[in-house]
């Protein structure tokens, strides 16, 4: 029995070149082809296809918006997000969004077919060819690197505490809250507590803070 | 007078002219009653009926305002002429309708007006009189005439006034003149809208005022901080930050501040002087001096900055704008190329594949999939063409986040290994020119992936505003001759000159080319700092490593 496939892609080239790749496998049907967002969702409930191929950016919307709603409805539809956009942010939303697979639109067209037999099979992983380097990218540090409990008396400063309030919340002495302070000075490159807590939010260390002129 | 407001409304006109009308009637009245003569009261209620009328019909529209104006001079001349041989003080009321025409139809209503009493004047008395009478007559007339002409005249003055052009359109006159000599400039580009120029200027104008020993002009950037342009000196003031006691009273009370410092030089005045357009603070000049500087001089001084003030803020609005606009063009494109020639590329490439799969001869199919290799690169240089398009320095995560993201995703997919050293302090450089030295890394990194064939890419930069450096360097096959001026290169150098900062493309030692970019806004008094004074920070360098590329 051949998988039913639906795709979503709003350049009739892309969508002639993706089904032909489709057709030349036997284990594969494509029942129907969308060019929007609003089409593409009505086929998808309409005709309950088992693999969805949707990309990042559509006419009227995102697919990875769309992804999103698909999943929320449907846990074992398999979902194969396309995109012309480099950079791992994509690939991450797609991962997010809960897509099956990833395929960026330089790749073959059987690496497509490929990645829609692997979400009709668990559609509930995640596959993308860049998806190691992606992970390793997002593991390295970019920025100054404080340790678990810099990070504490950091938060602290930004709280407007003084050095020996923070000493007394964190159960340490003075002197080692002070230098816990000015190894966070040291590593965010600031000369004083407002410097540091700028610095910080820069390198995303803390969310927010609100800082009176 | 002068009493009168400058925008005189059409109500106002229509007060005035009611008042001049009760004014007339009232000396009227008052005259008849000292005659005691009953033709000179009914004389008088027919001027004051007249009066009425002409004001009511004014207040209704009933007529334009010219138009009642004549009429009311014609009447009024009538009723005079036919009284004036035995009332001649009937003729103080000629006075008003020329005002009133004045009023509504400047110089020349005020001269019809005239002329026409005078006309039915005449033609009402001059047959019944005799010659000698008729001159003695014209003896008593004169003055009147005389009278009626200056209030007409008075009217028309008023009426002058009332058309000057409201303030409103004054600001737009000089919007006008303004963005006038912004497109002029525009076009010599950074010539007259340098920021960082004007600052200069600022720091020349300000030593020679208060002989200080070194200056630094901060300005406000979006999201209210305080980041330095220009200073005129060795760094000494470079960290004068936006918790500086003299910044933050100087800021908050928006006057000049002074305090005394310890410095390496010994004890020091530190002055700060508000750059104002208006009411608005763009930014703050400090100076260190050795001395205490009086308040009259800084009053001077802060008054004949006022001009430079200005333009500096329409400077690095014009920056700020074009920034802006560029961004959004940039937007725009990256949406063409994603949606049309990248896309055709990538469908031509599934066309391949499916050629491929088709094919029977081994041969054809070789040489189909080496096509298909060249349309995968093709699509994927397209990509990164939109991923370059796309990326920006943002307002809040800073340079070394957006440098550090476009490093990392470009740099590990082209199979080089890239070492990327960032060296910020905590102040930053204004948006618009990390933009720029954004754009160039990323032109610089481009080149040595595309046409380096190096195994190892060294990025480095390090800001300590208004100064930053940056350097590209990798060990690839160096400097081809066909490189050194294309297009790449060219606007590398255009992004350059454009924040003030120079640029230069050498050999590397060992093989390979380097970039290096130096901001450095100085004026003239030090020498451009080197290179590795602004290396040498007060920071450990943080060297981050992206490992090798797994291609």
């Amino acid at each position: 029995m051949s998988t039913s496939v639906l795709l979503i892609d709003d350049h009739d080239l892309i969508r002639q070149g993706l089904s032909r790749a489709f057709e030349r496998s036997p284990d594969f049907n494509v029942v129907g082809q969308a060019g929007t967002l609003a089409e593409g969702e009505r086929m998808v409930h309409g005709m309950a296809p088992e693999v969805v191929v949707i990309d990042v950016r559509l006419p009227d919307g995102s697919g990875l918006d769309a992804t999103r709603r698909l999943r929320d409805r449907n846990a074992d539809m398999g979902i194969v997000v396309l995109t012309m956009y480099a950079g791992d942010e994509q690939l991450f939303a797609a991962l997010e969004a809960g897509a099956s697979a990833f395929v960026p639109k330089d790749a073959p067209s059987e690496d497509v077919v490929a990645a829609a037999r692997h979400a009709a099979v668990s559609p509930r992983s995640f596959t993308a060819a860049d998806l190691a380097d992606a992970m390793r990218r997002r593991m390295q540090p970019s920025g100054p690197q404080l340790s678990p409990r810099e990070k504490e008396v950091l938060n602290l400063l930004a709280e407007g505490l003084g050095v020996s309030a923070i000493a007394r919340r964190l159960f340490i002495s003075e002197s080692t809250a002070k230098t816990h302070i000015s190894k966070i000075y040291d590593k965010l490159g600031a000369g004083n507590r407002a410097q540091a807590i700028m610095s910080a939010i820069r390198a995303g260390l803390i969310r927010e803070v609100s800082i009176t002129a | 007078m002068s009493a009168v407001p400058l925008h005189m409304s059409t109500r106002h006109c229509a007060r005035l002219a009611t008042g001049a009308r009760v004014f007339g009637v009232s000396a009227v009245a008052v005259l008849a009653l000292v005659e005691r003569d009953l033709p000179g009261v009914l004389a008088v209620a027919m001027l004051a009926g007249l009066a009425v009328l002409a004001t009511l019909a004014t207040r209704r529209a009933l007529l334009g305002g010219t138009l009642i104006a004549l009429s009311e001079a014609g009447l009024a001349a009538v009723i005079v002429g036919s009284h004036l041989g035995d009332l001649p003080f009937v003729m103080l009321y000629l006075v008003v309708p020329p005002f009133v025409a004045g009023l509504h139809a400047g110089v020349v209503g005020t001269a019809i007006s005239c002329l026409l009493e005078i006309i039915v004047v005449y033609l009402l008395t001059a047959p019944a009189l005799s010659l000698d009478a008729l001159s003695e007559r014209l003896e008593v007339a004169a003055p009147w005439v005389l009278t009626s002409v200056g209030s007409g005249v008075l009217g028309a003055w008023l009426r002058q006034l009332d058309h000057v052009p409201p303030r409103d359109s004054d600001a737009y006159h000089s919007a006008r003149r303004l963005l006038g000599e912004l497109r002029t400039v525009a076009r010599s580009l950074s010539a007259g809208l340098d920021p960082v120029g004007i600052a200069q200027q600022i720091l020349v104008e300000t030593r020679e005022a208060i002989g200080d020993e070194a200056a630094v002009v901060l300005v406000r950037t979006e999201g209210g901080i305080l980041v330095p342009l220009s200073q005129d000196e060795g760094g000494r003031l470079s960290e004068v930050g936006n918790d500086d006691p003299v910044v933050m009273e100087c800021w908050t009370t928006e006057a000049p501040a002074q305090e005394i410092v310890g410095g390496p030089l010994g004890r020091r005045v530190r002055v700060a002087l508000p750059l104002q357009v208006g009411v608005r603070m763009i930014g703050i000049v400090v100076a260190e001096c050795g001395r205490g500087v009086s308040a009259a001089q800084l009053q001077i001084l802060h008054s004949s900055l006022s001009e430079h003030t200005l333009r500096l803020d329409t400077a690095l609005v014009f920056d700020e704008v074009r920034t802006l606009a560029t961004a959004d063009e940039r937007r725009r494109l990256a949406r063409e190329i994603h949606d049309g020639i990248a896309q055709e590329v990538a469908s031509i490439g599934y066309a391949v594949d499916e050629m491929i799969a088709d094919s029977d001869s081994r041969e054809q199919r070789d040489s189909l999939r080496a096509l298909r290799n060249e349309l995968t690169r093709l699509v994927s240089e397209l990509r990164l063409s939109i991923f370059d398009l796309r990326s920006e320095v943002s307002q809040s995560a800073g340079f070394g986040a957006a440098l550090t993201d476009y490093v990392r995703q470009v740099g590990t997919r082209s199979g080089m290994s890239v070492h990327l050293s960032l060296n910020e302090t905590p102040q930053r450089l204004r948006v618009e020119v990390e933009t720029e030295i954004l754009r160039i890394a990323q032109e610089a990194i481009t080149n040595a992936r595309r046409h380096s064939g190096a195994s190892n890419l060294w990025v480095t930069f390090a800001a300590d505003p208004p100064h930053a450096t940056l350097s590209i360097a990798d060990d690839g096959h160096g400097l081809g001759t066909p490189r050194s001026d294309s297009y790449g290169l060219r606007i590398m150098r255009e992004r350059a000159e454009r924040i003030g900062a120079s640029l230069e493309i050498r050999s590397r030692e060992g093989g390979g080319a380097q970039v290096s970019l130096t901001l450095a806004p100085e004026t003239s008094r030090s020498p451009a700092r080197n290179l590795g004074a602004v290396a040498a920070l007060r920071k450990d360098r943080e060297d981050v490593h992206l490992g090798l590329a797994h291609r």
